[in-house]
């Protein structure tokens, strides 16, 4: 009722006026007609009346304020608040942009973590998934796993399948993804074949994942039976992509690996599997059609194949570790029962070192989060610590602010406004500055997200929707508020406990001086000095840490290579017409105008993919427990000149080198000194597996180590193999390595062309230079540099701009006492120096406070360095030296204005 | 309460409400205008009194105010704590 009159009255608050007003002038006429009535002259009785009325003023506010309540003392504080920001354009932007950038780069990161490391998949219940291995890697491991149980076999899945006590239902799904050769239009169309990525699960993945179709069905548990009719479930982009959303596509067949696959069902266009990666399934297919798909041996009753990864849904109620206890326990039995009789002592040590690591599922297998959770909560921190460098140059520019508006406060003060209406007012100013700066720092994230994104990874297709939802809001606004109320109190309270006298009278004392609390300006702008020089060294350290890995000997010239990858696998080659192929490709690229070398290989330095093997020596038995592990790769002729790895001894690979000649190899030197220290590797013989076969594999060449398989590792033994003397799965080549005389990518064009020339039917599946392969393996390294040098400038530049206000304040507040100084007799020179001591003892402070802080947090990211101690004198040095740079530029720009100050003006100054 | 209570009697404009308070306590109380037009409009804010424009006596346009049934509630109840105050302060003085 009262709030509602309230309303009324504000609503019609002119009326009210009027009606009051008008109330008080009948109530003094009718007292100036008694006192006419009762004698008075006209003139005094108009007098009289007034007198008595008494303050004409402050009895129409009394009225008001009976009306008036909290909601429109808010209002016009808004109003106000607003105005004030609007006459102050330099310190508003400067302010809002502050808050912006440092609350704009919070959500920004907080989105990307969100995404990448919180987010659950789009399915049932995610919270109930449960995978048995956290480990995001992909592959097939041929013999028992010591240690962590990464991939499962077959008839392990069935087993646990068969015992689940905590599970509802189990899933087994291909650890990796297997590219498809399909025919859309089913078998005997004439349409083009193209590379799908498809992936093998159990009949039940589906129901365990908890995902319904959008046409068709998922799987029945007879479509997984052996010899049913193979079928397969297609992912919404596929469908979309292929089939234009056509829904009679359903109990179609098309055409996978030349056998004809019926379609039974479309997954939502949010489902994208258990695995969050760039590289996305749209093909579903039971895994009893393992061996036509993979084109390999059945895995389906081997025992020693380990490439299904598990998930399972637990039983409502049931905890992980309940269900952790009683799968390390089957995992026991089942590998003892599989040995039978054959189990021997040592096998029985090696079962027990075996386990099963049970993980929450609900996220989903994610090598971003794998390998990004370290950097991004580094970056984290580092947001954090910008966040906290700008509130500090927030709160100090509100301070600088209150001081300069002091005056106009004394006089509201002395007008009777209280303190706390004062205080009411100015947080609600700030509140106002951190809302603004909360918005723009929400829109300044929507804009740095996909940003972001791109620079972890630069597949559009990553299922990483990354739009501020409700978590990433509230964090930001969290942080707005904390902002406000962090910036908005401390200024308030100080503005408003002020001398009055003194303050009327003129005399500001200068911050930091006399009768102020002296330490907090002072103290917001060293915080900011040593935090932006713990930013600057981090920035510092990730970037000379990048530049040692870029600039690192790596062994083969990433300059002029042209790497094309093809699939003759998928393209349907039988083994015994791969070298053919290859000797045709070699030629027919070798003849372009432009082209230096080519050769045809496995992969090249640091293409990604690793395969290893035990080796065994001629005529030495290996010592119990030597290591005896080589990594092996297959070249073509000219692939050393290609890649241009430097040959030490000893010949590369020739054309000779065939399947009728003798088998020969090359290895690098670490498996020279690993196998035969000091001694000559060339004519030396070894052959795969644990006991030596002659003839053997006779070493032909030494290769000087390069950066294979990773950019910071140690190289480790490499055997290089001919590929035209390979069988089975190793014949089949992966890319052409082509060494041009100019610009690689300039030949792309021709080389594409030649391909098809010499096999029309050979998918091309992607083309990129060398160096941009090298360029790949930073990528992370490259981002968290990228970012934390941003952020360190972002840093730097606030501190700049706390350092300049506070001084050029300070200057502001003390231009009295520099003009008596120079009326007796100081030079520009002195009062300069005046000035630029404060600059030096405030950084001073800083440094002493900011170099330890940075020797303690750069100890944290010592892992993510490379060839770098974290407390790297050269990068200590220079963020130091930067840092004093910068804050004598911007406090010497106030120094030099005080100099330049006319004494007499200063003197009359005020 | 003085207030209420002149409105009591019958309705009456602000500076009716005044001169009956001075004239009824024989000048002892004098409302200061700066006090009588915020309690009315504290009045008319909690519904004690209602007010509307008519002519006064002599056919001067006036805003007349009337109490309503809260405000003769209210006025009982503030006569009652006032009375209280009145015998207790009455009290006090007399055992000195």
């Amino acid at each position: 009722m009262k709030l509602w009159k309230r309303i009324r009255y504000l609503l019609n608050r002119e009326r009210f006026d009027r009606e009051l007003q008008e109330e008080m002038r009948i109530h003094r006429e009718m007292a100036e007609a008694r006192l006419v009535q009762t004698g008075t002259s006209q003139e005094e009785a108009r007098y009289g009346a007034m007198r008595a009325f008494g303050n004409k003023t402050l009895a129409v506010e009394d009225s008001r304020a009976v009306w008036t309540s909290y909601v429109e003392t808010v209002l016009q504080d808004i109003r106000f608040g607003l105005r004030m920001l609007r006459k102050n354009p330099g310190f508003t932007t400067v302010a809002i942009l502050t808050l912006a950038l440092g609350i704009g780069a919070n959500t920004a990161i907080f989105s990307l973590i969100d995404a990448v490391m919180l987010r659950n998949l789009p399915v049932k219940n995610p919270s109930q998934l449960v995978t048995f291995s956290d480990n995001p890697s992909q592959g097939v491991a041929m013999g028992l796993q010591l240690g962590q149980a990464r991939y499962f076999s077959v008839p392990l899945y069935k087993y646990f399948r068969d015992h689940r006590e905590s599970f509802e239902d189990i899933a087994g799904s291909e650890s990796g993804e297997v590219e498809l050769a399909v025919r859309a239009g089913g078998s005997g169309s004439s349409g083009s074949v193209q590379v799908e990525l498809g992936k093998l699960v159990s009949a039940n993945y589906f129901s365990v994942m908890g995902v319904k179709t959008v046409v068709g069905q998922t799987f029945a548990e007879t479509d997984d039976e052996a010899n049913a009719a193979p079928v397969a479930v297609i992912s919404y982009a596929y469908w979309k992509r292929q089939f234009n959303l056509d829904r009679g596509l359903i109990g179609r067949a098309i055409d996978i690996n030349t056998v004809p696959v019926t379609i039974i069902g479309v997954t939502p266009p949010e489902f994208f599997g258990e695995r969050v990666s760039a590289e996305l399934p749209t093909i579903w297919l039971p895994l009893h059609l393992q061996p036509q798909m993979m084109l390999v041996k059945s895995w389906l009753d081997n025992g020693e194949a380990y490439w299904l990864g598990l998930i399972g849904r637990l039983k409502p109620g049931v905890t992980l570790t309940e269900a952790q206890a009683s799968a390390n326990v089957q995992l026991s039995q089942l590998l003892t029962a599989q040995e039978g009789t054959k189990l021997t002592e040592e096998r029985k040590k090696q079962i027990a070192e075996c386990f099963v690591a049970l993980a929450p599922g609900g996220r989903g297998l994610s090598s971003l989060r794998f390998s990004y959770s370290e950097p991004l909560n580094i970056l984290m921190v580092v947001v954090g610590l910008v966040l906290v460098i700008a509130c500090a140059n927030v709160a100090n520019l509100m301070l600088i602010r209150a001081h300069a508006r002091k005056k106009e406060i004394s006089v509201r003060l002395a007008l009777g406004a209280s303190r706390g209406r004062m205080m009411r007012q100015l947080l609600t100013e700030s509140a106002l500055l951190g809302i603004l700066g909360g918005i723009a720092g929400l829109l300044f994230s929507v804009w740095s997200v996909p940003l972001m994104v791109s620079l972890v990874s630069s597949s559009a297709e990553l299922p990483l929707r990354i739009s501020p939802d409700a978590k990433v809001l509230g964090f930001t606004l969290t942080v707005s508020f904390l902002t406000v109320v962090l910036f908005g109190l401390v200024p308030a309270l100080r503005a408003t406990r002020i001398d009055l006298v003194s303050t009327l009278k003129g005399e500001i004392p200068p911050i930091g001086k006399r009768g102020m609390q002296p330490g907090l300006a002072k103290a917001l702008v060293v915080a900011q000095v040593s935090g932006s020089l713990v930013l600057l060294v981090g920035a510092g350290l990730f970037l000379r840490s990048l530049v040692n890995l870029e600039t690192q000997n790596m062994g083969f010239e990433k300059e002029h290579v042209l790497l094309v990858e093809i699939d003759p696998q998928i393209a349907g080659y039988q083994e015994a017409g791969l070298p053919a192929l290859y000797h045709a490709l070699e030629d027919q690229i070798r003849g372009l105008p432009g082209v230096r070398s080519a050769s045809i290989g496995m992969e090249s330095p640091l293409g990604g993919s690793e395969s290893t093997g035990n080796i065994s020596l001629e005529g030495r038995t290996p010592q119990a427990g030597e290591d005896m592990g080589v990594d092996t790769t297959t070249a073509g002729s000219q692939y050393f000149g290609t890649e241009g790895i430097p040959l030490l001894l000893g010949r590369g690979i020739g054309a000779q080198d065939g399947s009728g000649a003798p088998p020969v190899s090359v290895v690098n030197q670490s498996f020279a000194e690993h196998f035969f220290p000091g001694e000559n590797p060339i004519g030396k013989r070894f052959s795969f597996g644990s006991r030596y076969e002659a003839p053997g594999i006779e070493i032909v060449g030494l290769a000087k180590d390069s950066r294979f398989y990773g950019t910071r590792e140690k190289s480790s033994p490499l055997v290089f193999l001919p590929i035209y003397q390979m069988k089975g799965d190793f014949a089949y080549a992966g890319e052409v390595e082509v060494r041009a005389t100019g610009n690689p990518s300039s030949i792309a064009g021709a080389v594409r062309a030649a391909i098809h020339d010499v096999a029309g039917n050979l998918p091309v599946t992607q083309v990129q230079t060398l160096g941009e392969q090298v360029a790949q393996s930073f990528k992370q390294e490259r981002m968290i540099s990228d970012l934390s040098t941003f952020f360190g400038l972002l840093a730097l530049l606030l501190a700049c701009v706390g350092f300049y206000g506070t001084l050029a304040s300070a200057v502001a507040s003390r231009t009295h006492e520099i003009g008596i100084r120079m009326a007796i007799g100081a030079q520009s020179r002195d009062v300069r120096w005046l000035v630029l001591r404060e600059v030096a003892l405030l950084v001073g402070m800083g440094l002493a406070i900011g170099l330890p802080a940075s020797l303690g947090s750069s100890r944290l990211i010592a892992s993510q360095l490379f060839n770098l101690t974290p407390a790297d004198p050269a990068t200590l040095a220079g963020a130091v030296i930067i840092l004093i740079f910068v804050a004598g530029v911007a406090g010497y720009i106030p120094a030099r204005r005080a100099s330049r100050e006319d004494p007499m003006v200063a003197l009359r100054h005020e | 309460m003085l207030i209420l209570r002149t409105l009591s009697r019958n309705s009456n404009h602000g500076y009716g409400i005044a001169q009956h308070i001075q004239q009824v306590s024989q000048d002892a109380l004098k409302i200061g205008e700066g006090s009588l037009y915020p309690a009315l409009q504290r009045l008319l804010l909690n519904d004690f009194v209602v007010a509307e424009w008519g002519l006064s006596e002599n056919n001067r346009k006036a805003r007349f105010y009337k109490i309503t049934a809260a405000g003769r509630k209210q006025l009982a109840q503030e006569k009652r704590s006032f009375d209280a105050l009145l015998v207790g302060i009455a009290r006090v003085m007399e055992t000195s």
